[in-house]
């Protein structure tokens, strides 16, 4: 009774759609016209199923018309979902109004409000839980079918409907969990292009200004020689030594700039070494608290003493970069970034203060998460560095936060051994 | 440091290490003295 041949046909005819959206439209046009191009697809494959069914001596047929018009629902929205159903009842009409007719009518219709449901949650959760949502979804909706088959069944030999139902069951539970784990993963793919894409960017970037910073030294040591040369006539007025004076002043601020800068963007050397990190900070601080004076922040640096722990600069120098910038920019206006360092223990314990705009529980929860952020241009990426690096140092990262009054990073790394 | 005339850049070499200013302006300077090829104007001044 199973033919195999049919099965595949009625993959592939739901695979295709999925192929070529992914190949000619994915990403390629603004999101609303992507839920039609979607509906759309769908649509051709609800016809396509319904028009090569699968036969049985019954005189039943079913197909795998649940598929693409689950898909619609849960990738396309609720419209696309709701457009699908009435393909379905139009096309099944045309065939013919019958018990079948009543079945579909009556099945889709219940399997539309409950799939309407999870619309939501599907589009928020991982892959893991998108399958099961969409087995779950299909084994709703197929049951329905089969119970609607049932009650109307007069005249079948009772010794076909077990494998027909069987084959029905797994036919479609098959094909939607490949078509999901086919869609998420070039779903995926696309993510992971576009986020290498960006990385490159930023390298390219950062390059190019630690070249800016480098070519600069040699101008500033030459300006700064010469105006020391001059500082030491003894033949100055009292006004010309003080301009020298504060001329000089400022172009060691402009360096300690540069220097602090240059060994941010060094390109990333892999070992661990016993750093200060409290020095590593105070470098971070000094790098961005002319940014943040701009905006309107001040960061006030409440750091002291000598805590060594060991870890790679550059990674640390990353984490706290990140987390000062985050705390920065959730402020909207002017503000205050709070840092400072405390011994716990055996524990060295890194706090930002700020007073921004706070996040709710459902936002702490998130964070860390792979492409999650509350920036309107934020690659969601930060913190899941932030947290893997602390996390390779055995430290730990807690959050607090406020919605409207701020947040409290709380950052744990575990102190060197005594040498 | 090109601009520099001859007297004035010897001259501020000697300021310099009289001064101790740092050693990469020193080493600048140098670079600068060395491809003028004065280094025996300094080498005769010094003494």
């Amino acid at each position: 009774m199973f033919n195999f041949e049919n099965y595949l046909f009625a993959l592939l005819v739901i695979l295709i759609p999925v192929f070529i959206y992914f190949s000619f439209f994915y990403k390629k046009y603004p999101t609303k016209v992507n839920y039609y191009i979607i509906g759309f697809l769908c649509a051709i494959a609800i016809i396509i199923s319904m028009s090569y069914p699968f036969n049985l001596a019954t005189g039943h047929v079913y197909d795998m018309r649940t598929i693409p018009w689950l898909i619609a629902f849960l990738y396309g929205g609720r419209k696309m979902g709701l457009f699908a159903t009435l393909v379905i009842f139009i096309y099944r009409a045309r065939i013919g109004i019958d018990e079948g007719f009543l079945i579909t009518i009556i099945a889709f219709s219940l399997s539309a409000v409950i799939v309407s449901l999870f619309i939501k949650k599907y589009e928020r959760v991982e892959l893991r839980e998108k399958l099961k949502i969409s087995v779950l979804l299909t084994l709703f909706s197929v049951s329905l079918i089969v119970i609607g088959l049932l009650s109307f069944i007069r005249k079948v030999s009772y010794t076909e409907i077990p494998m027909f139902i069987t084959y029905f069951f797994v036919s479609n539970l098959l094909t939607i969990v490949l078509v999901v784990y086919i869609v998420e993963t070039l779903m995926e793919k696309e993510r992971n292009r576009v986020q290498i894409q960006q990385a490159e960017r930023v390298k390219l970037i950062g390059e190019m200004a630690a070249s800016v910073a480098h070519e600069i030294k040699n101008p500033l040591t030459i300006v700064m020689g010469f105006t020391q040369i001059l500082k030491g006539d003894k033949n100055l007025t009292e006004k010309q030594h003080s301009s020298l004076q504060l001329i000089d002043s400022e172009l060691n601020r402009a360096q300690k700039i540069i220097y602090d800068y240059l060994s941010l963007a060094k390109t990333n050397e892999k070992d661990f070494e016993r750093l200060n990190c409290v020095e590593v900070i105070e470098n971070v601080i000094d790098v961005t608290k002319y940014h943040a004076q701009i905006s309107g922040v001040e960061i006030i640096n409440q750091t002291n003493g000598n805590f060594i722990v060991r870890a790679n600069r550059n990674e640390l120098t990353q984490v706290f970069l990140n987390m000062i910038k985050n705390a920065v920019e959730s402020i909207d206006g002017s503000g205050q970034v709070i840092v400072s360092t405390q011994q716990v223990g055996k524990y060295l314990q890194v706090t930002i203060i700020d007073n921004g705009k706070g996040m709710d529980e459902e936002d702490v929860n998130s964070l860390g998460t792979p492409y999650f952020t509350t920036k309107e241009n934020g690659t969601g990426l930060g913190m899941m560095v932030c947290f893997k690096i602390i996390d390779s140092l055995k430290g730990e990262i807690n959050v607090t936060s406020i919605k409207g009054e701020g947040t409290t990073f709380k950052i744990t790394l575990p102190l060197a051994d005594e040498e | 440091m090109e601009h520099l005339s001859d007297e004035l850049l010897i001259e501020s070499y000697f300021k310099a290490t009289e001064l101790g200013l740092s050693p990469d302006f020193i080493r600048l300077i140098e670079k600068e003295i060395e491809k003028r090829s004065l280094v025996h104007e300094i080498i005769y001044s010094a003494n």
